[in-house]
């Protein structure tokens, strides 16, 4: 499905991440993670495109993406429902000849109901809670139909009966589908029992551990309190 | 035409009306991709392409003398300053990044400045600059009517037949990109659109009543549509209201044009802001 060779991503001239070897297959589910800074994000927009590679090859095969950014911002003069949302989202991945009808609202409130958002298809999206947003955002990822998500720290800055839920969202959404997920996250916990790979990205390089593994480097990375 | 014949100011009534219904979508882009400082930095550099035009007139330089109507230099130095300020402008989306809010303030004060500077020795041309600010719609020829009207309908329609990836591309150009839309392609078509858009108006109706039209209904609208499909036309007949009125008071009154307009639609915006706090008319319920 994607291929990643001897790949560096970074800004400008500057390297941030470096020799990246992976390949994520149909049905994965891999969750990075590592410090502030290390590369993780960078690492995911490499993946989605977002970045040129500074050396390395990248093979994205036919691969379909559905990207979650962290953050969406909405202008708030203007109401955007968070069904407009998922349409705009959907409408990416037709040809524009076939976005000038109206769209299928059917199959978009399907990909509300799937992420347990439908019943907020009729608010303004800047009126959503964080964890509202990220289900609409999800949402609109989704209806696209994409080969695989790209989620770039879904549970940030939620509750952790938020982060919870989202995370048992997600992992009913890939067992019913054979879709990949990499996810970007500060917050492994909730994640434990549904990712499938571990990857720990710390000064440019990436690494793939065991569970175990993961949880120690995640609880010393951890500040103390 | 809908009106006698007689009626004086019907080409100032048609240009008005097409500005406030077809303008407005133009500033849905502008406010929902937070580029509502490009709306007043567009028009001030139009405004200094027409002043450049006159001071070509006045320096006796060929090919600005061999354009012999003031409408003519209006159009052809809106277009020839507003259009590649433009595209610099959106150049940086190419990289996905936007010129930030402190340099369209920059772009914004070196427009003026230079559209003053320029017109410093050219009482002509400074005469024509000081009608077009106040709103020229009255003075408008049949020409300039017709092709306002076939630029804002031709604008309209591109936004509104594109609307949907056109937005997207706006609002997450990361999430387009991702989605494997040209990012770049379609926000510079969207800029060359309404580039050409603004310019026209700014070189018919003043850089005013273009900012103002591009603002002022898309808020007002804002006020009672809970979502982007009723903000669309409810800014539109927003629009209408506030042409038609501004330019009834106008006329009656006899107040210059433009001011008249864009004050018609600062008192409809804070009209609109205060029903809402009346229970019932509040269209969404904001946290």
């Amino acid at each position: 499905m994607i291929d990643l060779r001897n790949l560096a991503f970074g800004y400008g001239k500057d390297s941030v991440i470096e020799n990246v070897n992976l390949h994520v297959a149909a049905g994965d589910f891999l969750v990075i993670g590592g410090p502030n800074g290390g590369g993780k994000s960078t690492l995911l927009r490499g993946i989605a495109g977002l970045l040129r590679p500074m050396a390395g090859t990248i093979d994205r095969g036919r691969t379909r993406f559905g990207y979650v950014p962290q953050h969406a911002t909405v202008e708030q003069a203007l109401p955007l429902t968070a069904l407009e949302m998922v349409e705009l989202g959907a409408s990416a991945s037709m040809p524009w000849w076939k976005t000038l009808v109206t769209p299928r609202s059917s199959f978009h409130h399907q990909a509300l109901q799937d992420c347990q958002a439908d019943d907020l298809s009729g608010k303004p999206f800047h009126t959503l809670s964080g964890g509202q947003r990220q289900r609409v955002l999800l949402a609109r990822a989704l209806a696209s139909s994409p080969d695989c998500l790209l989620l770039d720290e879904p549970t940030a800055g939620v509750d952790r009966q938020t982060q919870n839920s989202l995370a048992a969202m997600l992992g009913d959404l890939h067992r019913s589908s054979n879709r990949a997920v990499v996810l970007v996250t500060h917050e492994f916990g909730p994640f434990r029992g549904i990712a499938k790979r571990f990857f720990w990205v710390q000064n440019g390089e990436l690494a793939e551990l065991s569970v175990a593994d993961f949880t120690g480097r995640q609880n010393q990375s951890e500040p103390a309190c | 035409m809908l009106m006698p014949e007689e009626f004086l100011f019907a080409k100032a009534l048609w240009a008005a009306v097409m500005i406030g219904a077809l303008l407005p979508i133009v500033g849905r882009h502008l406010v929902l991709g937070r580029a509502v400082l490009l709306g007043l930095a567009i028009p001030q550099i139009a405004m200094a392409g027409i002043a450049f035009v006159f001071l070509g007139t006045a320096l006796h330089w060929q090919w600005a003398e061999s354009i012999h109507e003031e409408s003519g230099k209006a159009l052809v130095g809106s277009l020839l300053f507003g259009l590649p300020g433009l595209l610099l402008i959106a150049a940086p989306w190419k990289r996905r990044a936007r010129i930030s809010e402190a340099w369209l303030a920059v772009v914004y004060l070196a427009s003026v400045s230079a559209t003053n500077l320029m017109l410093a020795t050219d009482a002509v041309g400074e005469t024509y600059l000081g009608d077009l600010f106040h709103g020229r719609l009255l003075f408008i020829g049949e020409p300039e009517l017709k092709l306002l009207g076939v630029m804002l309908v031709a604008g309209f329609l591109f936004l509104f037949i594109l609307r949907r990836r056109l937005l997207l591309t706006l609002t997450d150009p990361d999430y387009a990109a991702v989605a494997g839309l040209a990012v770049a392609g379609w926000t510079v078509a969207a800029t060359v659109v309404n580039g050409m858009v603004i310019g026209i108006t700014v070189a018919t109706a003043g850089p005013l009543v273009a900012f103002g039209f591009l603002v002022l209904p898309v808020l007002t609208a804002g006020s009672f549509a809970s979502s982007l499909r009723g903000n669309l036309w409810l800014s539109m007949v927003s629009g209408l209201v506030i042409s038609i009125t501004g330019f009834w008071l106008s006329y009656h009154y006899d107040y210059p044009l433009g001011d008249s307009v864009v004050a018609t639609g600062c008192v409809v915006l804070i009209i609109s802001r205060m029903l809402r706090l009346v229970p019932g008319c509040k269209a969404r319920q904001e946290t």
